[in-house]
């Protein structure tokens, strides 16, 4: 589902935005936090909630680990959520190979942190629904995610 | 005087006079902002209160506290007992070991002791035998904190399943004692009252309220603050007999922090080393169980959490320095080493017949949701946005809820006003009087 189809859409019952800094690993995993705060504020299954901050989180550290800065926005529909990270970096030049488990291109810095062991991406495609990738080099990464929520 | 639990009271009076008179304390200390102020005194929010007891501790004029009988009523007992929790052995000074803490407690009017450190070191030990054979999702998460218990009931649900199902060391030791001790008693069961000596206001309510987490074997509790007096001149009279104590360097270690696992780790049946955390305090524990939320902690498979900082030497209802007393803790751990232990094959029969697992599952009583149904919910979480963006965003307190984003939530659900925000009401108020300045200050053009 692209952006545009997204905020076109006029049943978009709440959407926020929250800003991820590069290298800001102080601060890492707040925006999942926040992200898991709204989701349990709305009543959403705690067990697709675990899910969402499980991906949610893994993508912010990427985005901590090897961007410049990214903007996560969180759309909560009537039958999904829809949350999608856009970031400013070098980009990922080969895709498929970012998507091998235990394929990682952590700094040593990035490794004595705790972080780095590759199964980022794989993590986030196991939790998500759908889950779409693109990337440009030089520009950034967009990544997008859909979890289905049940019907109550 | 305000009730909660039927445990918790709230002098009205003492905060209104006190020297808070309506202030922050209180609803600022709160880990899960379950207070408010209203009227210039506390309210506490029952089904969001975890009973840690924080407000009981850092309200500067004790308008808070936690009751349940006194000791006159032991008289309606044949046969009244006391279980001491092993915080106790910490509270008093050098030269005062546990038999002589057991005789005076005694002395106060009770017909036998019984100690709910061997409660410790037998949920010990059924804890290894699940683990032995456990094969569900990690980390699990210890069940002997209450308060810890009632957290993960409200505000982390997802993981009810994680905490160990073994009933809690002072409700084995009340078991215990029932199945050990009675049956040689010439007194039936009914005349046998067992009663806990509490270091905290949530294991008292645990007792007390069945449906908090599960029935209880004790027939009431006393907070340690409300008998530390009459125990303290009994020691001092030397008016009492010694009652011997039967506790080992394990038993004993559960008074505070590091007790639980100390066995699980030096057993390793919890897998690799380092596999296991101890985690004190409750905004602590809620900081981590956040991060296992997100997947980070991949490796833990065992979370010693405790409410209190240093565990339960740290208690809301105890006297005196939770560090002193965690250093006379280590002591008595030393002092106690060569004593028995109690064996995994004595207690395995026992074991599988559930004689030391919680009878009931644990119900979740989520409370962070703004509404009974997700649209509901969603509705709610704009508004509060909305009126959130309206407020000044410095979590004064002077509305008498902790932060603006309570407030905001507050206002939502019909609790609150914004004109309880000091600021919007000024903001009112200085809109008024710029008006007021607009319209003095004109002259009809047909004056001089």
């Amino acid at each position: 589902m692209q952006d545009e189809e997204v905020f076109q859409n006029k049943r978009v019952l709440f959407s926020c935005c929250f800003d991820i800094k590069g290298r800001d690993f102080v601060g890492a995993g707040e925006v999942a936090s926040r992200v898991k705060t709204f989701l349990k504020e709305a009543n959403i299954d705690p067990v697709i909630i675990r899910r969402i901050a499980i991906a949610t989180y893994e993508a912010e550290i990427n985005i901590v680990c090897y961007a410049k800065k990214g903007v996560l926005t969180l759309t909560i529909l009537p039958e999904l959520v829809h949350i999608n990270l856009k970031d400013e970096g070098a980009g990922i030049p080969d895709i498929e190979l970012a998507m091998k488990e235990g394929y990682s291109t952590a700094t040593e810095e990035i490794r004595e942190l705790g972080f780095g062991a590759g199964m980022g991406l794989p993590n986030i495609k196991k939790n998500a629904d759908t889950f779409c990738i693109t990337s440009e080099l030089d520009k950034g990464t967009l990544l997008e995610m859909v979890f289905y929520l049940n019907n109550t | 005087m305000e009730n909660y639990f039927d445990i918790l009271r709230v002098d009205q009076e003492k905060c209104i006079s006190g020297t808070c008179h309506g202030g922050i304390h209180c609803i600022m200390t709160c880990p899960v902002e379950a207070i408010r102020v209203y009227e210039g005194h506390a309210i506490l929010m029952e089904e969001k209160c975890i009973a840690c007891g924080r407000c009981i501790r850092d309200c500067p004029d004790h308008s808070i506290s936690a009751e349940d009988l006194t000791l006159e009523e032991l008289k309606n007992y044949q046969y009244p007992v006391a279980i001491p929790s092993p915080a106790l052995y910490g509270q008093f000074g050098r030269g005062i070991g546990p038999e002589k803490i057991l005789g005076a407690l005694k002395k106060l009017g009770f017909k036998d002791v019984f100690e709910s450190a061997v409660g410790g070191e037998l949920a010990g030990v059924a804890t290894r035998l699940f683990l032995s054979q456990y094969k569900g999702p990690k980390p699990l998460i210890s069940s002997a904190c209450p308060a810890i218990v009632r957290l993960i009931q409200t505000r982390f649900p997802i993981f009810i399943n994680q905490v160990i199902p073994v009933e809690s060391p002072r409700e084995i030791a009340a078991k215990e004692f029932r199945r050990t001790v009675i049956p040689n008693l010439k007194v039936s069961d009914k005349e046998v009252g067992i009663f806990y000596v509490a270091p905290c206001p949530a294991e008292m309510i645990a007792i007390k309220c069945p449906e908090s987490i599960g029935p209880s074997n004790f027939n009431g509790s006393f907070p340690i603050t409300q008998l530390y007096g009459n125990i303290f001149e009994t020691l001092m009279s030397g008016d009492y007999e010694p009652h011997p104590s039967q506790i080992n360097s394990v038993s004993v270690s559960w008074a505070a922090i590091g007790g639980e696992i100390r066995e699980l780790e030096k057993r390793l049946l919890v897998g690799k080393e380092g596999s296991t955390i101890v985690v004190d305090g409750v905004r602590n524990v809620i900081k981590v169980l956040e991060e296992v939320e997100n997947g980070q902690l991949k490796d833990i498979e065992f979370i010693e959490a405790r409410a209190c900082l240093r565990g339960c030497v740290g208690g809301a209802l105890t006297v005196g320095d939770r560090y002193v007393a965690a250093s006379k803790v280590r002591k008595l751990i030393r002092e106690f080493k060569g004593k028995k232990r109690i064996k995994i094959e004595e207690v395995q029969d026992l074991y599988e017949q559930g004689f030391y697992s919680r009878p009931y599952p644990l119900k979740a009583r989520p409370v962070v949701a703004l509404g009974e149904s997700r649209m509901e919910a969603l509705k709610k979480m704009v508004e509060r946005d909305r009126i959130l963006k309206l407020l000044p965003g410095i979590d004064c307190g002077s509305c008498g809820a902790p932060s603006c984003r309570v407030l905001a939530e507050d206002i939502v659900q019909g609790r609150k006003e914004i004109t309880d925000c000091i600021f919007k009401l000024r903001e009112k108020v200085k809109d008024l009087a710029e008006e007021v300045l607009k319209w003095a200050s004109k002259t009809p053009s047909s004056m001089p």
